[in-house]
């Protein structure tokens, strides 16, 4: 019979992903199986990887198609834009009623990564911050240009500008309130007349 | 590995009934071949340990792998299944919906991983992706990605904490259990 395993080697290895795979060798399969058929912890493993299988193809596919979608909508004017925007705000609105309170204290923002972003990501500022410095996101590899908006809370544009950057700055002029709840959102060039836009994301400056 | 009264421990036999599926829905990818598998070799298993085999206990695993094998075959020749489906494009192909062993997750399962997976970074779920389907081993998603291996095993353990996790809740719903997060 082939070597015994541990599942730790296991782990390391990426044995079960790979079985799975079906990318192992015979002797690595005889060795694997072995081990598993009285393993609970890599039995658990290889239903959690069968479950990976099972899910993440349609997942991924939804994305695609979402993103695709963003990609393909053609750039509104900028009145309609934000009249849009503020329709999209209304709903995110009734979401945010639904908000326990923890929940913007501790935002649990997705995880950024930008190398493979299509669409840009708020990196700063994200739920509840102590100082509004400047506004960050993640670039798109494509963009050539961004163009960050801020709204109240009610929908309204309080402010836009235009960056070749991935932050830009808050101007003097506009004075935010501490403890209101805010929203911005991000668009990224990405073609002629074509943008991609990041989520709605809310945030509140803590009160000192 | 056997009881007082030397009859094999259901605990055994339960964690092998596990390890059985899973071997025998990959191999057959059919889950009524597959039970009808599991079952035979449950039975031989039982007969075997019952007449004090495997002498070591710590073979028990191969012993029964090399009983599985065999009835595996043999239900793989009633069953008429003369192509190697594993062995066809389709069932290495990414965006293929059957795999065999999706037998094992139930809906509450698959509902509660479907959004775990959504909540991932689109890297994450690359390198889910690539380990996967692919079976790509970590530094080899490393090399693709131009990160540190480090980085990969990180992100991909990171990664695989939350799904399971949420697989877990989804068991804990499927069984009506209270859920508690950690």
């Amino acid at each position: 019979m082939g070597k015994t395993l541990s599942c730790n080697a296991i782990v390391d290895e990426g044995l079960v992903e790979r079985y799975l795979a079906r990318t192992l060798s015979e002797a690595e399969v005889d060795a694997l199986e072995s081990h598993y058929l009285t393993c609970a912890r890599c039995q658990t493993d290889l239903r959690l990887g069968a479950a990976i299988r099972a899910v993440l193809p349609e997942v991924q596919q939804a994305l695609r198609n979402a993103n695709q979608e963003s990609v393909a909508r053609p750039r509104l004017g900028r009145r309609v834009r934000i009249g849009a925007v503020a329709g999209a705000l209304a709903a995110v609105l009734a979401g945010i009623l639904l908000v326990r309170p923890a929940d913007l204290e501790s935002p649990q923002h997705r995880q950024i990564d930008s190398e493979t972003e299509i669409i840009p990501s708020a990196e700063t500022p994200v739920g509840d911050v102590a100082t509004l410095e400047e506004f960050r996101w993640t670039p798109v590899i494509s963009a050539d240009l961004y163009e960050v908006t801020l709204y109240d809370s009610a929908g309204g544009a309080l402010w836009q500008a235009e960056s070749r950057e991935t932050h830009a700055a808050l101007p003097d002029s506009v004075r935010l309130e501490a403890d209101v709840l805010y929203l911005w959102q991000v668009n990224a060039r990405v073609g002629w007349d074509r943008w991609v836009a990041s989520e709605l994301v809310r945030f509140r400056i803590a009160a000192r | 590995m056997g009881s007082p009264e030397g009859e094999p421990g259901l605990e055994v036999l339960e964690r092998l009934r596990l390890g059985l599926q899973i071997m025998a829905l990959r191999a057959l990818r059919d889950p009524d071949a597959a039970e009808e598998a599991v079952q035979e070799t449950l039975v031989r298993a039982v007969e075997a340990l019952r007449d004090g085999r495997p002498g070591n206990p710590e073979k028990l695993g191969a012993f029964v792998r090399g009983i599985a094998r065999h009835v595996i075959a043999d239900v793989h020749r009633t069953h008429q299944r003369t192509t190697h489906l594993q062995d066809t494009p389709q069932a290495m192909h990414p965006t293929s919906g059957d795999d065999p062993l999706a037998a094992l997750i139930t809906a509450e399962e698959r509902d509660h991983v479907r959004a775990a997976l959504t909540q991932l970074s689109a890297g994450d779920r690359e390198i889910l992706q690539l380990s996967f389907f692919e079976g790509l081993t970590p530094v080899e998603i490393a090399e693709r990605l131009g990160e540190p291996p480090l980085r990969i095993r990180k992100r991909k353990s990171r990664a695989l904490n939350r799904v399971r996790r949420a697989l877990l809740r989804g068991r804990q719903v499927s069984r009506n259990e209270v859920v508690h997060d950690r």
